[in-house]
């Protein structure tokens, strides 16, 4: 089965945003390390999953390690909403909780 | 006036009368023919010089004095060019020559000679074979993770191009000289081969030149060998006697050399063919030398590995599972296949008794292979240690994250930590794919209540769930690798897993688990997995058993 994987990055004002698209599993993951990794000036980091088809738990694992370094250099971390399934592993997870998630980009782009 | 013309030419140039001998040669071609003045050549025969040479076409055929070009054209054939190789018998040096050979006619067309250009392509031919052998040697060490292959080929790259017999020995694991390959020129001469292949190596300890090339990684080169280097280089008669039959003119050793220290050393001799070697021969034979020593130290470190995997695997993997009083279990442990032939995974699996009470553990830690095999045996001892301090399912998932927010690299572990009791399970979830009860009647119910996955948060804590169990009713633990399986028609999905369990009322667990893996395999079409797949399944017995 052929998989596919795309991270699109901008900044808007203070804010970074990484929108994924396609399925990020353990063959994809390593893409995101790298643009999450980028060394920019910015207040927010933004992940945009919306587009995102597929993740697992290894995708799962960068997400958490975004976090834990976006809090360790001060910035804020927030993810826009997946399709059902990144959702139920989301909250499966119990990252749901503990991340800020919103329904869309456009109002974390406002509230920034 | 054409006298003038050739003698300005750098092409060398002869003429040949009718009879065959040479009436003209201009200075190039006096020069390549080794004589001072037309005179001098002319008092040799033809013959009587290409006597000096060993002589054979670009294939190695020996030619002989009546299928040269001039004589041809002599004879009336019509003119063909021809590439030859001249051995010089005295001095061993090797020419390439390209003849070209034109018939001179008067105005009647009657025949007055052969006019020969006779080119040296010596350096264009050199740099083909060069670029030849190390192209063929290239492929031979990318062909093969078999060591011992690969020197058989790269042994037969080098013959019969650079040398008419190669050997190549190795250190061994005992720092040992091991004889692993041989190649001779000469198909008629298998015999004579095989003795080459059966020698032994020299001993490392001697002061034999492959001792020394060993010991010093530079190589050594015998342009002209004695009969006294070849006794001095047999260990005995036998030996000796084979080394008369090879018949060696010219030989070099050089070190196969990886970074620190030589694993080796290539024995390459002219015979036959009269070649000396020259310094550019022992740079090319150095160069095939790096190159196989580049091919055998992967193909031991491949080796090596698979050993060390094997060994590993043993550890890694989750054990059999054990009898658990008043249980029926079943297990399915398929590790993804990686490029290592290291067939372990993430995922894991635990069963063990504390105080007369069961406690298992079924998880995933996240990542392939080595690294993520290793924090299993992590989860799978601390398990073991969190029991002992506090038997609950969820302060087991406490310690197990403790454990894991101290290594670094950042792996998650997903897990599922329960309590057996009689009638019912204790079960705490650390972000992992709900367990599904399959009831009497096929419906079914997925547990426990989603807590936080193991590694991720600093404040985590997990809730514990009562789940009533009756006898015959299954319950199946997996790890997203089941459901994450990709086929053709997208991934295996929950859905599908559901709708497979819920034929499976009244089965028990082994038969539904080879059940399952059956249909795992006919979902990939039989391709290598992905990721790890792990599944357990549970049935209480009846209490009268």
């Amino acid at each position: 089965m052929e998989t596919h994987f795309l991270v699109e990055a901008r900044l808007e004002g203070r804010v970074r945003v990484l929108k994924l698209s396609g399925e990020l599993d353990v063959a994809s993951s390593a893409a995101l390390e790298q643009s999450v990794d980028e060394d920019f000036d910015y207040d927010r980091l933004v992940i945009d999953l919306s587009d995102l088809e597929f993740i697992d738990s290894t995708g799962l694992s960068v997400l958490v390690v975004a976090h834990q370094q976006a809090v360790a250099d001060g910035r804020e971390f927030c993810v826009v909403q997946g399709p059902a399934q990144v959702q139920r592993l989301l909250a499966l997870t119990g990252l749901e909780q503990r991340l800020t998630v919103a329904d869309t980009l456009e109002q974390l782009l406002s509230s920034g | 006036m054409f006298n003038e013309l050739f003698e300005i030419l750098a092409e060398a140039v002869t003429v040949r009368d009718p009879g065959g001998e040479i009436v003209y040669a201009n200075a190039a071609a006096l020069a390549y023919l080794g004589f001072s003045s037309v005179e001098e050549l002319k008092a040799t025969t033809s013959q009587s010089i290409m006597d000096d040479y060993l002589v054979e076409d670009e294939h190695g055929r020996p030619l002989s004095h009546s299928e040269i070009p001039s004589v041809r054209v002599l004879r009336g054939e019509p003119p063909r060019p021809m590439l030859m190789r001249l051995v010089s018998r005295s001095s061993g040096e090797q020419r390439w020559t390209f003849l070209k050979t034109t018939a001179l006619r008067d105005e009647d067309g009657e025949l007055l000679g052969a006019l020969t250009v006779i080119e040296d392509v010596t350096a264009v031919k050199n740099a083909e074979i060069r670029t030849g052998v190390l192209a063929e040697s290239g492929r031979m060490l990318a062909a093969d993770l078999d060591y011992h292959q690969t020197l058989r080929n790269v042994a037969e790259a080098a013959v019969p191009s650079l040398a008419d017999y190669c050997s190549v020995d190795l250190v061994d694991e005992q720092g040992q000289m091991e004889r692993v390959a041989a190649c001779h020129r000469d198909p008629a001469e298998q015999e004579l081969e095989a003795e080459l292949r059966e020698l032994p190596a020299a001993r490392l300890e001697s002061d034999h030149p492959v001792a020394r090339v060993v010991a010093t990684g530079t190589s050594e080169l015998f342009s002209e060998l004695t009969t006294a280097d070849l006794e001095e280089a047999a260990r005995d008669e036998h030996h000796l006697g084979i080394l008369h039959q090879l018949g060696p003119r010219s030989l070099m050793i050089v070190p196969m050399r990886v970074p620190n220290r030589t694993i080796g050393v290539m024995t390459l001799a002219t015979a036959a063919s009269q070649r000396r070697f020259d310094p550019q021969d022992v740079e090319l034979a150095e160069q095939l030398g790096r190159r196989a020593a580049v091919a055998v130290e992967n193909a031991r470190l491949h080796t090596k590995l698979s050993e060390i995997a094997t060994t590993l695997q043993s550890v890694l993997l989750p054990r059999e599972l054990p009898e658990i009083p008043g249980w029926e279990l079943a297990s399915l442990y398929r590790p993804a296949e990686t490029d290592l032939r290291v067939d372990v995974g993430g995922d894991f699996y635990e069963f063990l008794e504390h105080e007369g009470t069961w406690f298992g553990v079924f998880g995933d830690v996240t990542g392939k292979g080595i690294q993520a095999a290793a924090l299993t045996t992590l989860m799978r001892t601390g398990t073991r240690v969190a029991c002992r301090i506090q038997p609950q399912p969820a302060a087991i998932l406490a310690r197990l994250d403790e454990a894991l927010s101290q290594e670094s690299g950042h792996a998650l572990c997903t897990a599922l930590c329960m309590c057996l009791h009689r009638d019912h399970m204790v079960i705490s979830s650390a972000g992992h794919p709900q367990a599904i009860i399959v009831g009497h009647d096929g419906s079914l119910r997925e547990v426990p209540t989603p807590g936080p996955v193991l590694g991720a948060f600093p404040d985590a804590t997990w809730p514990e769930d009562n789940v009533s169990l009756t006898p015959g009713e299954l319950i199946v633990f997996y790890t997203d690798g089941v459901t994450e399986t990709p086929g053709d028609g997208g991934r295996f999905g929950v859905e599908r897993l559901r709708e497979f369990l819920s034929q499976q009322a009244g089965t028990a667990p082994a038969s539904v688990l080879n059940l399952l893996d059956a249909e795992l395999t006919e979902f990939t079409g039989g391709a290598a997995l992905t990721d790890d797949v792990a599944v357990v399944a549970l049935r209480a017995r009846p209490r009268s058993e």
